[in-house]
């Protein structure tokens, strides 16, 4: 566990603002300021051991790899839908153990504080389907990446656009896998696709899975409700059979509603085969 | 779209049946046919405005025994070498040979990459399948590449198989696919379908073409062909002989005892079978209405009397017809006017029956497994 008061501390070049602005699985989130601008400062809750070795055999060797992958994506991608690194990455003596950490934009928050259990106007919900298409579309062409966690608390508005953050999931198709073949991958189970539910040694993610995640976040945010949460033993069966007459009476264009549905399919081969295919369709309607 | 699939031989007949005016293109065979007579087809052929792609024929190469083609040697394709393991290089080998073949019957612009043949689709071979197409993609460069599917129709029966199979292709940056199913035997007519692997095929068919966006044309898919264009295929092909009008790999291995020369026979549309002449002048006899409509005022003298070559052209002209009013159709209507077809078709040969008029069994059996796949597909695929 991280003490804020060491945080601060250690990070004496910049303004570190008290409490933390947020919390994930593995990092804490300040609000921080380098002199010129503020920005956020992620900060790994573990620690790297000192004995290097013995680090390589833990848990922890899988965690700084996964960081390294963190970085490696939010640097390979280009796209203004994507957050960037402004800051680090590197390595912090916080207190008495060694932290990693890296700044991104601050963020002028995110969807879930933004849409809390509302509804988006459907402007807003077609701006947010292209920007995670777009999004999706700039981390599979720069190297097959899949983002594998995209949802309402991972996706942040700065200056006036949406951006996707937290790569902490990202997963490499084209490098090996970081999780035991016997388990499923990492992500949140109420916005993961159908196919993130099996051990990974019976299943091949690539970008639909992405497609899928962008699917229940549009119905979210064009419902104001979770489109499979409340169905209980049945969320399954639920998850793989998403019917889009479920947005009747909400204010969702004929494209949009096709685009959900689409997004939605139980099988990878039944969304798009392109994100760019699924823009023309939002945009053209085919 | 219709294609014709041109095993070998001179152009003539492919030229009858383009001045009907509704094919759009020849899909050739360089293991049939010697390098001059491929090059003179491809040029007479796009002089005539159609599209000319050649099917690599590489699927012989990977069955046990290996199939033999004796053409693709004089045509400068190198496959022999073709197996589930084979290194990057004897890949791109391979491809090499194809390119050079295309590029130099002029048919460069649209390529149809090399496959195996998949007695199933989760065999050994099906790594390679993708890394072929994959690899001709990223080779290729300025064409638009169509991966092979050569699958024996057993390969259709488990849709779980079918679908895992799907996620992997659909993630092929390629322009288009071109699917051959290995059919069992070679009978003409050929046997009928099991319904269940038909309703599989038209769902690949659909998934491929209507909600992934690729252009699917069906080789050697004759009649069956006409439901795949129904479930949004964008072309098919069929040809003269028994032997392009349904695939079996069979024939590449087998030794063959050459067998008794080919009973002359015709599409008759209404019926959507194809006859034989001598069956064609008896119903002509007995005029059973609206059975006959389409026989281009031949009289039943004149129906009796065809030659193969002949009824070949009869053959493929009818067919490209239906081909293109199918393909000329919205594709939301396509499946509903194909099934009155084969409703209608059907009781035209129960009448038929009631006249005593002797056809053989199969066809009524083969439009029935029709009927039965569409009904699956329709319940399945659009639902």
């Amino acid at each position: 566990m991280l003490d804020n008061d060491e945080v601060r501390a250690a990070f004496a070049e910049f303004d570190v603002e008290l409490p933390p602005i947020g919390s994930g699985h593995d990092k804490v989130v300040y609000q921080a300021n380098d002199g010129n601008t503020n920005f956020a400062l992620k900060v790994m809750s573990w620690a790297i051991p000192d004995d290097e070795e013995a680090g390589d055999t833990s848990v922890t060797a899988t965690a700084m790899e996964r960081f390294n992958r963190e970085m490696l994506a939010m640097r390979t991608v280009s796209c203004p839908h994507v957050a960037t690194v402004t800051h680090g990455p590197d390595i912090k003596l916080v207190g008495k153990t060694r932290h990693l950490w890296f700044g991104e934009p601050l963020l002028k928050g995110t969807l879930a504080s933004v849409r809390g259990t509302g509804r988006l106007t459907q402007t807003a919900v077609v701006d947010l389907a292209k920007s995670l298409l777009m999004a999706v579309e700039a981390m599979w062409d720069a190297g097959r990446l899949v983002h594998r966690d995209i949802k309402p608390r991972n996706i942040g508005y700065l200056d006036g656009r949406v951006v996707l953050i937290d790569f902490g999931a990202v997963l490499f198709t084209e490098l090996s896998p970081l999780t035991s073949p016997s388990m499923a991958g990492p992500g949140t189970a109420h916005y993961a696709s159908p196919e993130q539910f099996a051990p990974r040694r019976t299943t091949a993610l690539d970008f639909r899975s992405d497609l899928f995640q962008i699917g229940i976040v549009l119905h979210e945010a064009i419902t104001g409700s979770h489109p499979f949460r409340g169905q209980g033993n049945d969320y399954y069966a639920a998850l793989t059979s998403y019917d889009p007459a479920q947005l009747d009476g909400f204010e969702c264009s004929d494209s949009l509603r096709t685009l959900v549905g689409r997004l939605l399919r139980e099988r990878p081969a039944e969304r798009f085969r392109t994100p760019g295919l699924a823009l023309r369709m939002l945009e053209k309607g085919y | 779209m219709f294609y014709i699939q041109h095993g070998y031989g001179k152009s003539q007949k492919i030229h009858a049946v383009v001045a009907d005016g509704h094919v759009s293109g020849v899909i050739l065979s360089p293991g049939h046919e010697d390098a001059a007579t491929l090059e003179s087809t491809a040029a007479a052929c796009q002089n005539a405005g159609l599209d000319v792609l050649v099917d690599p024929q590489s699927y012989i190469y990977s069955t046990k025994p290996q199939g033999a083609l004796r053409f693709h040697a004089r045509n400068g394709v190198e496959l022999t070498s073709m197996h589930w393991s084979a290194s990057a290089t004897s890949v791109l080998a391979h491809l090499s040979s194809i390119e050079a073949m295309a590029a130099r019957v002029g048919a460069r612009r649209r390529i149809i990459a090399p496959a195996p043949y998949h007695s199933t689709l989760a065999d050994y071979w099906m790594p390679a399948g993708l890394q072929y197409a994959r690899t001709a993609q990223s080779q290729w460069s300025g064409s638009e590449v169509f991966a092979s599917i050569v699958i024996s129709q057993d390969a259709l029966s488990d849709w779980a198989t079918v679908q895992d199979w799907l996620d992997a292709a659909t993630l092929l940056d390629v322009h288009g696919f071109y699917l051959i199913v290995g059919r069992t035997g070679s009978p003409y007519p050929p046997f009928p379908w099991n319904p269940r692997n038909l309703a599989n095929l038209l769902r690949v068919i659909h998934t491929l073409s209507v909600i992934n966006g690729y252009e699917v044309i069906w080789g050697y898919a004759d009649i069956d062909g006409l439901l795949g264009l129904a479930a949004g295929a964008n072309g098919i092909a069929s040809g003269w002989s028994y032997s392009l009008r349904q695939f079996s790999i069979d024939r590449y291995f087998q030794e063959r005892s050459g067998g008794a020369q080919p009973v002359p026979r015709i599409l008759i549309p209404e019926l959507l079978s194809t006859l034989r002449t001598s069956e064609v002048a008896d119903i002509m006899e007995i005029a059973v209405e609206g059975a006959l409509n389409s026989l281009d005022g031949r009289s039943p003298e004149q129906i009796a009397e065809l030659g193969n070559p002949e009824a070949q052209v009869a053959h493929l002209i009818q067919l490209a017809r239906l081909a293109d009013a199918v393909s000329a159709l919205p594709l939301d209507r396509r499946l509903g006017v194909v099934r009155e077809w084969i409703v209608s078709a059907l009781q035209r040969l129960h009448d038929l029956a009631g006249q005593h008029v002797t056809i053989e069994a199969r066809h009524v059996a083969r439009l029935r497994s029709y009927a039965e796949a569409l009904e699956l597909f329709d319940r399945e695929a659009t639902r």
